[in-house]
């Protein structure tokens, strides 16, 4: 499993901002990207903001996005990417705050995660052990899709995921049983 | 436990028709924009300024050492300039130090006449309250002047009006050119038609080697007659 390839005439179309370009490109990646952004923030509506914000930023660097289709979709991953990772820190200095993140018109499934066990283990992560997690598992992402995405080579990513696994399934097993192990987010570097 | 991988798994969602609308509207909206330039990103911002910063920080006192030996007409020289201002809080001659220097570079360089009297009336016209040793270089290589060119600018050297002297140069006025005749001293410094432009129009009073102090005093009558005679 990979991620939706993107031709070469669609990339040049992006370059030329043509509206055509974008939406085809909009409708072959924005599941995926939701997903991704689904996955780091379990919040529907904020991950929802994240994809149209990578989509506005790309309209607005359209003519100085470089390379092939593989490339521009790292783009647009990496745009998601930082927006969740905002959101998060955004989060994190104002825990007393949650509303700000909401969306206008929430939805019981939008404020309800399908899996709050998992949810949380995943949040106990460090950023970019989650990322690999959910872009891996959630999302479909080849080894080879997420180096590029995180600007690093195959066996760091290997690496990587296999100590994020690991950890998540001891998180799992800790919020499952009611127990709290330490987080390896206060360990590892995004 | 349902696998780890199948649980991650159901974490997918969809985009709902309804948010895709949206989306697409809000990108058409934007793509309808004007074009501006991508704006530097931040990471690349800081980096240009920490560049720029550290550029600064080298760069500036290497040009200040660099522009040391300058003198009017090179490159660095404004740079000179502007670093004399700073230095001048620290060490009040350093002006007239570097004034002096330029006319000994000059000198030595052998420039033209006028090259050499401009920089002969720039350091005059910083040695109030020089120490006394750099007066006396500036008296030395105004002595060069003299007895390289046989006359200083009366006209000009006296626009500032300032004496730097005393009893002793005034005396020593007294043997300087600028009593000769005005064709003499035109001969001596060519180039220069400046000496009636200011002062006193028998230049008797604005020798820029004794300046305005006791020396003008002391100009022996006979030469005074000579000079009315010529003139």
């Amino acid at each position: 499993m990979s991620l939706v390839d993107i031709d070469d005439e669609l990339v040049d179309g992006i370059r030329e901002r043509s509206e055509e370009a974008f939406t085809t490109v909009y409708r072959l990646l924005a599941s995926d990207l939701l997903s991704f952004a689904h996955g780091m923030l379990h919040d529907r509506g904020a991950a929802e903001d994240a994809v149209q914000q990578a989509f506005l930023e790309l309209a607005r660097a359209a003519p100085t996005v470089h390379g092939d289709g593989r490339s521009l979709r790292a783009w647009l991953y990496r745009s998601v990417r930082f927006s969740c990772l905002d959101e998060l820190r955004r989060r994190r200095r104002h825990p007393e705050d949650p509303t700000q993140y909401l969306p206008d018109n929430p939805s019981e499934d939008t404020l309800v995660p399908p899996d709050p066990a998992l949810a949380e283990a995943l949040l106990d992560l460090s950023d970019r052990q989650r990322t690999i997690v959910v872009l891996r598992h959630v999302v479909g992402a080849s080894v080879d899709d997420i180096a590029r995405i995180l600007g690093t080579n195959r066996t760091a990513v290997y690496a990587a995921s296999a100590r994020a696994e690991r950890h998540l399934r001891k998180r799992l097993a800790a919020v499952e049983s009611g127990g709290r192990a330490a987080s390896p987010s206060e360990k590892d570097e995004r | 436990m349902t696998h780890l991988s199948e649980r991650l798994a159901d974490l997918r969602v969809e985009m709902s028709e309804t948010t895709e609308a949206m989306h697409i509207a809000a990108i058409e909206r934007e793509l309808m924009l004007p074009r501006h330039p991508a704006p530097i990103p931040r990471r690349s911002r800081k980096r240009l300024a920490v560049v720029l910063v550290s550029a600064m920080v080298l760069l500036l006192p290497a040009a200040a050492i660099a522009s040391e030996d300058s003198v009017p007409g090179d490159l660095l020289y404004p740079v000179k300039r502007s670093a004399e201002w700073g230095w001048s809080f620290v060490d009040s001659d350093v002006a007239l130090r570097h004034r002096v220097e330029e006319l000994e570079t000059v000198l030595v360089r052998g420039d033209p006449p006028e090259e050499v009297r401009a920089r002969l009336i720039d350091a005059e016209a910083v040695a109030d309250g020089a120490s006394p040793n750099l007066i006396r270089r500036l008296e030395q290589a105004r002595e060069q002047v003299r007895v390289r060119y046989g006359a200083t600018d009366q006209g000009r050297g006296g626009t500032d009006g300032r004496g730097q002297g005393s009893g002793a140069e005034g005396s020593e006025s007294d043997r300087s050119p600028i009593t000769t005749s005005p064709q003499d001293a035109s001969a001596n410094l060519p180039g220069d038609g400046s000496g009636s432009d200011t002062g006193s129009q028998d230049g008797s009073e604005d020798d820029p080697t004794a300046g305005t102090g006791a020396g003008e005093n002391d100009q022996p009558d006979q030469e005074r007659d000579r000079l009315r005679g010529e003139g």
